[in-house]
């Protein structure tokens, strides 16, 4: 799965695009994975741009969940902006809104994230 | 909008195969994708469900049945697995939150079925158990 970096000041902006399903899931979390080191206390914080997601099912969600376990145990910052319809469903009904902070655009999400100048 | 049960390994390895059956029926009575999307997912999740906690694992030479058919008032699917006999319309209230609060996300099947528009019957018949799903098209 490709995964569009981009540094917006000192925050990260990831942009996965597709389905997060069974057959991507394992692709999403490597490509995830090189990024959340960096995301730790005074590192860079990351927003994952959800505006070409169009399907997650719980699999992708466990990779989500993962990040954010390891996001927190390094006291870094992840939010999640701009969720499509089917998604924005998927994260209340499993709850998983109570997991990550989630935004309606990434400008909004940067806004928050962004280190103090 | 009978439609005959098709046969699928249980193994994940199998979902290309059903999502392209559904996939065809819908694209052959014009389904709207949203309505295509929320199918899949939980089509999805009920694979899911039935591997990891019905057959345990142990799936060799295990079964998935599913029928798909569609017209343009909606889209019917039978689904059935021969494991243990479980309701997946039978989740608790909460569930969702408890799975995802200790950090195993999971029950998403029968808690989407449960949110989502779908009229849903289960039964147990023959050793199996067999969830009837019709998604309608507004």
């Amino acid at each position: 799965m490709e995964l569009p970096s981009r540094l917006e000041g000192n925050v990260r902006v990831l942009s996965p695009t597709g389905r997060i399903d069974h057959a991507h899931a394992d692709e999403f979390q490597a490509a995830l994975t090189g990024y959340l080191a960096e995301c730790r206390a005074g590192g860079v914080p990351v927003v994952l741009d959800f505006a070409g997601v169009e399907y997650i099912s719980s699999v992708g969600l466990r990779v989500l969940m993962l990040a954010s376990r390891q996001v927190s145990a390094q006291d870094g910052c992840i939010a999640i902006a701009a969720l499509t319809p089917l998604v924005r469903e998927v994260f209340e009904i499993s709850r998983f809104i109570l997991v990550f902070r989630t935004f309606d655009s990434v400008a909004a999400a940067v806004a928050a994230l962004a280190p103090p100048a | 909008m009978q439609s005959k049960l098709s046969v699928y390994p249980a193994a994940r390895q199998a979902l290309p195969s059903m999502l392209a059956a559904i996939g065809s029926a819908c694209a052959a009575s014009a389904i709207p994708r949203p309505v295509l999307l929320r199918i899949e997912l939980v089509v999805e999740e009920l694979v899911a469900n039935t591997l990891e906690h019905g057959y345990r694992g142990r799936s060799e030479d295990m079964h998935i049945w599913m029928a798909v058919s569609a017209d343009a008032g909606g889209v019917c699917i039978s689904y059935q697995d021969e494991g243990p006999a479980f309701n997946p319309l039978s989740a608790e209230p909460g569930g969702a939150e408890r799975a995802v609060l200790s950090g195993r996300p999971g029950g998403l099947g029968g808690a989407l079925i449960g949110a989502l528009p779908v009229e849903a019957r289960y039964e147990r018949t023959g050793g199996r158990n067999t969830l009837e799903l019709r998604f309608p098209v507004t």
